[in-house]
């Protein structure tokens, strides 16, 4: 049984939602955090109800929608999203309401979009979807958990197609809220120089990706997803240990990976874990990036899976990503690497494979 | 296809600390609906709920943990259900098994964040901040039973724990764990009880399930988990076991964010695949656990999946809710929890407060406790905002 990559779609910080292009426009931080560079979302959207739809909604919805097209699929088997703090302007919204109106005068839209399951709901009302629908919420693991329940839906049984997505919106209440604890860089920093900070902190971003993985290989295949790993807490041995096996578990050995894509955030002692890891176990790959061009959120890991999707279908790496660069032939196996940087816990691994 | 089998049970409930508890109260009819005590609200004299009669610190106490400012509502609960189950089924965390954790919540850490939010409070402690995730329950109970490996919380509503009970099961089926606590938490907040009241779908007074002029549901909390685990995972270790997960399907109605479509289309497709999933015919249903709010949309909505299914001749049915309160993402577990009892006791549960049968339907509730039963196989609903339909199938190991 294979599973293939024939849609995907990136809403982010820079102009990804264009698959014509790859990083062809870079645009520089401006602000505190990174907001999506937006699609025309009317494309999508009657205006009636884009009207009443919050950020993380539109770019939802709308980045579903692309990635649907581009795989040509109208009614997925299933539609399984995986967000790391759900719908965010909404629940500041109801709750900050409920508090300065002391639980008067109160209106029930933004606490309907405030659960976490809207994104889902929405788009499944959309396209008239009856079939599976769920939205896992573990944090920077989500997405992954996600694919691992798509994985699971082909093992089980004869289905097409399934959407995954993973999607986070960054508000300034929330911006703020996170700063009180020291998870964002103190200091002003641009794309060229903040993976080189030696300060602890992160730049905050936000981002939809959706993907549409299917049993059936077409013109439009990006890439295979073989596999997908996630561990709560792990010491160096058992991570060690776990890859290995997974490895295993997929025929592969550590030089068969021709590119680990890592999670670097410019929070330098994570990103030096991320470096450790990968020269110890992948000294001979590729060694890619992403964060510095969109920012941290709970599914920036889903913006890698993009990238590594991308790089497989065209056998390129934008410079602007090429971390380590190794000599590279052709590239067959990608490995997509993530942990959270603030609590050096949850950690995926995701494999995909030329199709 | 190999078994599920659920070898832990734990709860804690409006109507009990513990199953014993909540067994007891089941049986004498005895709901936990009752005037708001603990939470904080202008609404206090305006609503009943199904409250869990204890403060944080006494909640702490039971689950053993020492501060309890440093926990949610939502998190003590989830504690002392998943330490109960825990015991049930006799867990060595060190026997060479593959365990993982999968929960769910719909407000998480909410019942804090609330508190602090915009108050002065707030520039002293930022705990709030840690605790308010969906998923912080998990990670505080996978530290306390040293569940390191595999993780996962879901979020959609009032079906989430019905989803994390279908989710374990399937971890477990594809070879991927051999044993799974799953199940789900929510405690009372402030920003449900003023969500639930804007939408105009909660019950002044006692709620009504299945009554011709029900007004609405009574909110309550609670937490649940059930151990499942693998065939092999229980010949290994020689388990007791008390049920089997048979059966599960997750639909959606796609028909609008909060209200159930009329005729019960997801309700119904939810059903009818968690029983072609089981291998059985409806028939085979000893008794329903529905989902039986109580408002005017959902009764109806349910009624009518029933009615596509069994037509006039529904199974024995009930709804729990009067007794518990609706407790949100913890229903789907809650009433798993109640269906298994149910199996073991020989019990169906009675559908309180009904006054007046629904009259387009000719199906009525069981409305008194009927006690030395043949309840084999289970079906437990789970309805949700946003369309989320998911019924489980649990049956009794012969």
């Amino acid at each position: 049984m294979e599973v293939y990559i024939n849609g995907i779609s990136a809403i982010s910080p820079q102009k990804t939602y264009d698959n014509s292009l790859f990083l062809d426009e870079i645009t520089e931080y401006s602000g505190d955090f990174l907001k999506v560079f937006k699609p025309n979302y009317k494309e999508f959207i009657k205006p009636n109800l884009l009207r009443r739809m919050s950020g993380i909604i539109r770019m939802g919805v709308v980045s579903a929608r692309m990635a649907m097209q581009e795989a040509n699929v109208e009614n997925p088997d299933a539609i399984i999203v995986g967000t790391g703090l759900g719908c965010m302007t909404d629940t500041e919204k109801f709750l900050s309401s409920l508090i300065n109106n002391k639980e008067t005068f109160l209106t029930p839209t933004s606490f309907i979009q405030s659960t976490h399951n809207t994104v889902g709901a929405q788009i499944a009302v959309m396209i008239s979807c009856n079939n599976y629908n769920m939205t896992y919420v573990n944090q920077n693991i989500a997405f992954e958990t996600s694919l691992l329940d798509a994985l699971m839906m082909f093992e089980e049984g004869k289905l097409e197609n399934v959407l995954v997505g993973g999607l986070d919106e960054i508000i300034s209440e929330i911006y703020e809220l996170k700063k009180s604890i020291n998870a964002w860089k103190t200091e002003p920093a641009t794309i060229s120089n903040l993976l080189s900070s030696k300060t602890r902190g992160c730049i905050a971003g936000e981002g939809s990706t959706f993907t549409v993985l299917s049993s059936n290989k077409t013109e439009q295949t990006y890439a295979k997803f073989i596999d997908v790993f996630t561990i709560y807490k792990a010491t160096e041995d058992s991570l060690k240990a776990k890859l290995f096996q997974f490895l295993e578990k997929n025929n592969l050995t550590i030089n068969d990976i021709d590119v680990i894509v890592t999670g670097n955030n410019g929070d330098y002692e994570s990103d030096e874990m991320y470096n450790v890891f990968t020269e110890s176990y992948f000294p001979k790959s590729t060694q890619v990036v992403y964060k510095h061009l969109i920012g941290e959120h709970g599914s920036a890991s889903a913006f890698g899976y993009w990238l590594a999707a991308k790089i497989l279908k065209t056998q390129t790496i934008p410079e602007i990503v090429n971390y380590r660069k190794k000599e590279t032939k052709k590239i067959k196996n990608i490995l997509v690497y993530n942990f959270d940087s603030y609590f050096k816990n949850n950690y995926s691994f995701v494999l995909l494979q030329e199709a | 296809m190999s078994n599920i089998y659920i070898t832990g049970l734990g709860i804690i409930s409006a109507i009990g600390d513990n199953c014993a508890q909540n067994l007891d109260s089941l049986k004498k009819s005895k709901s936990g609906i009752k005037a708001i005590k603990f939470l904080q609200t202008i609404h206090k004299n305006d609503f009943v709920s199904g409250e869990i009669p204890y403060s944080n610190k006494e909640l702490a106490n039971i689950a053993g943990i020492e501060d309890f400012t440093k926990h949610s509502r939502t998190s003590l609960l989830a504690t002392i259900a998943a330490k109960e189950a825990f015991k049930h089924a006799n867990i060595d965390i060190n026997d060479g098994l593959r365990t993982g954790m999968v929960s769910a919540s719909s407000v998480g850490g909410m019942d804090v964040t609330e508190d602090y939010y915009l108050s002065e409070a707030s520039k002293e402690n930022t705990n709030y901040i840690f605790t308010h995730n969906a998923n912080n329950h998990v990670e505080v109970i996978c530290d306390m039973l040293d569940i390191n490996d595999f993780s996962a919380t879901i979020s959609t509503a009032c079906s989430s724990s019905a989803n994390a009970i279908m989710n374990g099961a399937r971890l477990i089926k594809t070879g991927r764990l051999d044993r799974v606590i799953v199940g789900g938490t929510d405690a009372m907040s402030r920003f449900t009880l003023n969500g639930f009241n804007t939408l105009m779908i909660l019950d002044k007074n006692l709620c009504t399930p299945f009554d011709e002029n029900r007004k609405g549901l009574n909110l309550g909390e609670g937490a649940a988990y059930l151990v499942i685990e693998s065939e092999e995972a229980v010949i290994k270790s020689n388990k007791k076991v008390y049920a089997k997960v048979l059966g599960y399907a997750n639909a959606n109605d796609a028909y609008h964010q909060t209200a159930s479509s009329e005729e019960g289309y997801g309700a119904t497709l939810a059903m009818k695949q968690a029983i072609e999933s089981a291998n059985i015919s409806p028939n085979d249903i000893s008794y329903i656990n529905v989902h039986g709010t109580g408002t005017p949309n959902n009764d109806d909505s349910e009624g009518n999946a029933l009615k596509n299914i069994y037509g006039d001749n529904v199974p024995p049915f009930s709804s729990t809710k009067a007794f518990t309160g609706h407790t949100l993402g913890a229903a789907g577990a809650i009433e798993a929890v109640f269906s298994v009892l149910a199996i073991n006791e020989n019990l169906i549960y009675p559908n309180l407060n009904l006054k007046n049968n629904i009259k387009k339907f000719k199906f009525k509730p069981v409305t008194q406790l009927l006690e030395n039963q043949k309840v084999d196989i289970v079906l437990s609903n789970s309805f949700g905002f946003g369309g989320n339909n998911s019924t489980l199938i649990i049956g009794k190991i012969k």
